[in-house]
């Protein structure tokens, strides 16, 4: 079975698991609207 | 190889002890949150979707058997293109690289499961919702979108109502691929083994991550493009409509700004599969480990430089068409690489020739004619000749069946033991590769006599002096089509009555954490974080 | 295992040979059926069949070694002939002079790619104008010096014979589905310019004998020029989906030596003129 530290490293990579997918949606949420707003502001 | 299959025997029973599969039928799969499981509906789902794309294309190839409309109308036929573009597309080869990437991405890196097993299940289940709506737009009045899935304006506009139902479709796909990549990414990023560093990631995990990053570029601006057709349909807005002063010119360009990295996200990871099945049965290391990532990712940098080359016949300033021509024949030095890196990896190897290595040579040949068929449409004065006939039809075909589809068979049939604990019928796959082989040329290379010689692609009748090759291509795609069942046959067998075990290391030359594991794999993979051994994985000396 | 394969392998490869060198050489006089790109009528077409066939041979001999050395290594890198696997995993001066060679070559094929392009889109003094404008599912033509225009469709033979279970053989149709009802009338031997316009979706002119294809894009203007070398009457077909018909609507030049094309014009106007005479008497 797991260790004690290992369980808390799995813990530890999950946050940044965690993190690293916010950080990506906020791009492709960002790519959108910017996208959108770059059709919007030159008509 | 007797007493391994005793061993991994053993291992089997002693998981299957520690496996907490859920039990109930809803349970293990509606709300699954296995990466294995989720693997393996998107796979089904993906193989479903290209039989439903693929009758699209008999139903092309029969219209096209002989000059004259004998079966459909000309609408219909319309439909059948676009919808079969869309469905293969966005159905059948993007998800099964989905389902590859469930399957095989956290064994590769040593994790227990993907990072985000939840959103997992979500970005999953979104696509039958989505595809089921796409498809129902074929049984409304106005019928399925006719105007090519390139969707160009004004013509998509002239779509009736259910043009707001492909729309959605469209955005439902792309939550589903942006969720996928992030968790794709996260995986890569995050849950790899202690020692498991960059350098020493098999190139599958290598092709996956930068087409996760390409997926996450594109598919917003694909979603937002949609968009602003809708908009222009539905609400009156003029982005894309001359007739209210918009630019119908502009979506070409953002179309492509998304579609050319869109074809190398359906081919990248078909990359990846082929350089981890050329080493293990040429039983020799992949020749040039480092080139080849270096290759991808210049690969993948380059594809958003060179969108334009769909569009060389619009009309373009003379330095913009320079510009994209050059841009895209830069992109024959990388591919070349790659290709000249697995003719290396064969080179002096101890080959031998089971059914996934069959499919990955023939990817070679047949992904390179495809390749130099694009370099070719590269060339722009020339491309006013070549493009949108069959000559354009027969160059991405050949870049995407016997490219991206054959990796994808190639793929399942090197992992099948691996996911099944079962081998498959040997003899059946190899038919059902020089079936395939053999057909998808008579299919295809006609096509490029047929473009050269002046055909005009998208149309559902031709004048006579096309008749013959079309009828031998139809002929090819007929058989082509029903190989496929043997496909199926081979799987089916393989899953439920196959009674040969196979081992956990299944090939003699194969390498890599995936191996180390029993066939099946635990329910879990890697619970304990494996120790990363230079024995057991491909890449351990990153130094090249 | 081992013997079949060896022969499986040479089998399959012997028989794509020779399928392949007999539909390359025989199938065309066989058949009629034409495979490769025409030489066109215009200095643009015979600059692009040139530039089609150095770029094809030049994809053929790096297939062929590629595919040679592959097929070198399936032959004799076997198991089953007891070859033993090298060890080796790179080769810096291999990567290095498999970069820089397609470099190479890439630049051997740009020097003549430039010039075509330039050759194509900077267009000469030209003579005459045609404004071409695509329709659903038709062409209209302008000849702006000169006051006439008219509109040219798929020949009703031809469209007679197209629909879903007409009973009609396309091989009995002269040029079926590649006939029109008033064809585009031009001189030899004129330079000439042409605008290029849609009025409703986008469309594509495509004359293969003239060597390029120009988007018809509503709201837009798109430029082009030729100077058709050889009087006689040559075919195309919209190359831009653009609807349910958009395979039936076919273009066809009648390109007539200098002379016969003014005495043709003068005629056309002189009709034209009456036309317009009576439809304002009315």
């Amino acid at each position: 079975m797991m260790t004690g530290t290992q369980q808390d490293e799995m813990q530890a990579r999950r946050k940044r698991a965690v993190k690293t997918a916010w950080l990506l949606a906020a791009v492709a949420i960002t790519v959108f609207i910017a996208f959108l707003l770059s059709g919007i502001l030159a008509a | 190889m007797s007493t391994e299959s005793t061993l991994s025997h053993d291992i089997h029973e002693h998981d299957e002890h520690h496996d907490h599969k859920p039990s109930g039928f809803l349970d293990r799969w509606l709300f699954t949150t296995n990466h294995k499981d989720i693997g393996t509906l998107y796979l089904i789902f993906s193989l479903l979707m290209f039989f439903i794309g693929g009758s699209m294309a008999m139903i092309i190839r029969a219209e096209l058997f002989a000059p004259g409309l004998q079966l459909v109308e000309p609408d219909f036929f319309n439909q059948m293109t676009t919808m079969h573009a869309l469905i293969m597309v966005f159905g059948a080869v993007m998800p099964a690289w989905v389902g590859f990437a469930n399957w095989m991405l956290p064994m590769m890196v040593g994790a227990p499961d993907m990072a985000l097993p939840r959103m997992n299940n979500w970005s999953f289940w979104i696509l039958p919702f989505a595809f089921a709506m796409l498809l129902s737009t074929l049984f409304m009045d106005s019928g399925g979108p006719a105007a090519g899935w390139t969707l160009y304006p004004p013509l998509s506009l002239q779509g009736g109502q259910s043009f707001a139902f492909v729309v959605f479709a469209i955005h439902m796909m792309g939550i589903s691929s942006i969720m996928g990549s992030i968790n794709v990414i996260a995986t890569i990023l995050n849950m790899r083994a202690p020692g498991m560093t960059l350098l020493k990631m098999p190139l599958f995990v290598w092709t996956w991550l930068i087409t996760a990053f390409l997926l996450i570029m594109v598919m917003p601006v694909l979603a937002g493009a949609v968009t602003m057709l809708l908009t222009d349909h539905f609400f009156g807005t003029s982005f894309f409509n001359a007739a209210g002063g918009g630019d119908p010119v502009m979506f070409q360009h953002i179309f492509w700004f998304f579609g050319h990295p869109e074809v190398y996200i359906m081919i990248l990871p078909a990359f990846g599969v082929v350089s981890e099945i050329i080493p293990t049965f040429a039983r020799k290391p992949l020749f040039g480990y480092s080139a080849m990532v270096y290759a991808t990712a210049s690969i993948a940098f380059l594809s958003f430089i060179v969108w334009a080359h769909h569009m060389f016949t619009v009309g373009m300033p003379l330095t913009g068409a320079l510009f994209f021509m050059y841009a895209t024949m830069l992109i024959a030095v990388p591919t070349g690489v790659k290709v000249f890196n697995w003719v290396s990896t064969m080179w002096k190897g101890s080959m031998t020739f089971e059914t996934p290595m069959l499919f990955a040579i023939a990817f070679v040949v047949l992904f390179t004619i495809g390749g130099l068929s694009g370099l070719m449409l590269a060339i722009a004065a020339v491309d006013l000749q070549y493009h949108d006939t069959y000559f354009v039809v027969a160059h991405f075909h050949y870049v995407l069946v016997p490219g991206a589809v054959f990796a994808l068979m190639a793929g399942t049939y090197y992992w099948l033991p691996k996911w099944t604990g079962h081998m498959y019928s040997e003899k059946w796959g190899k038919i059902h590769f020089w079936l395939s082989a053999i057909s998808v040329n008579i299919l295809f290379f006609p096509q490029h006599y047929l473009g050269l010689a002046g055909m005009p692609r998208r149309i559902p009748d031709y004048s006579t002096q096309f008749a013959d090759f079309n009828m031998i291509s139809s002929i090819g795609g007929f058989i082509f089509g029903a190989s496929q069942l043997v496909f199926v046959g081979v799987i089916v067998h393989c899953v439920y009555k196959s009674r040969q075990k196979a081992t956990g290391q299944v090939w003699e030359g194969a390498k890599g954490l995936e191996w180390t594991l029993s066939s099946p794999p635990p329910y879990h993979s890697f619970n304990e974080p494996p120790v990363i051994d230079s024995s057991t994985i491909a890449h351990a000396d990153s130094t090249h | 295992m081992k013997k079949p394969n060896t022969f499986i392998v040479v089998a399959a490869v012997t028989a794509a040979v020779i399928a392949a060198t007999w539909l390359l050489l025989a199938a065309p006089g066989y058949t009629g059926n034409e495979i490769n790109m025409t030489r066109g009528v215009t200095s643009q077409s015979t600059i692009n069949y040139g530039l089609h066939m150095t770029v094809l041979w030049i994809c053929v001999v790096i297939g062929v070694i590629v595919f040679s050395a592959m097929f070198v290594s399936i032959v004799l890198h076997r198991k089953s002939r007891g070859h033993e696997a090298a060890k080796f995993t790179h080769s810096t001066k291999a990567e290095v002079v498999w970069t820089i060679i397609p470099v190479l070559i890439l630049i051997v094929m740009a020097v003549p790619a430039t010039r075509a392009l330039v050759n194509m889109e900077v267009a000469p003094e030209t003579e005459m104008t045609i404004k071409i404008t695509g329709f659903q599912w038709r062409w209209k033509y302008e000849y702006i010096e000169d006051g006439v225009s008219f509109i040219s469709s798929l020949d009703p033979a031809s469209n007679a014979a197209r629909q879903l279970e007409s009973g009609v053989n396309p091989v009995d149709i002269d040029n079926y589905l590649l006939e029109v009802d008033k064809p585009l009338v031009l001189p030899a031997n004129t330079r000439i310019k042409f605008l290029i316009t849609a009025d409703d979706v986008i469309h594509s002119w495509w004359v293969p004998a003239l060597g390029w294809k120009r988007d018809a894009i509503p709201g837009f203007i798109n430029e082009a020029w030729t100077e058709i070398m050889e009087p006689g009457v040559y075919r195309g077909q919209c190359a831009e989906l653009c609807g349910k018909d958009h395979g039936f609507m076919p273009i066809v030049l009648n390109v007539l030596p200098r002379a016969e094309y003014d005495a043709w014009i003068a005629q056309q106007q002189d009709t034209q003129q009456k036309l317009a005479a009576n439809l304002a008497r009315l």
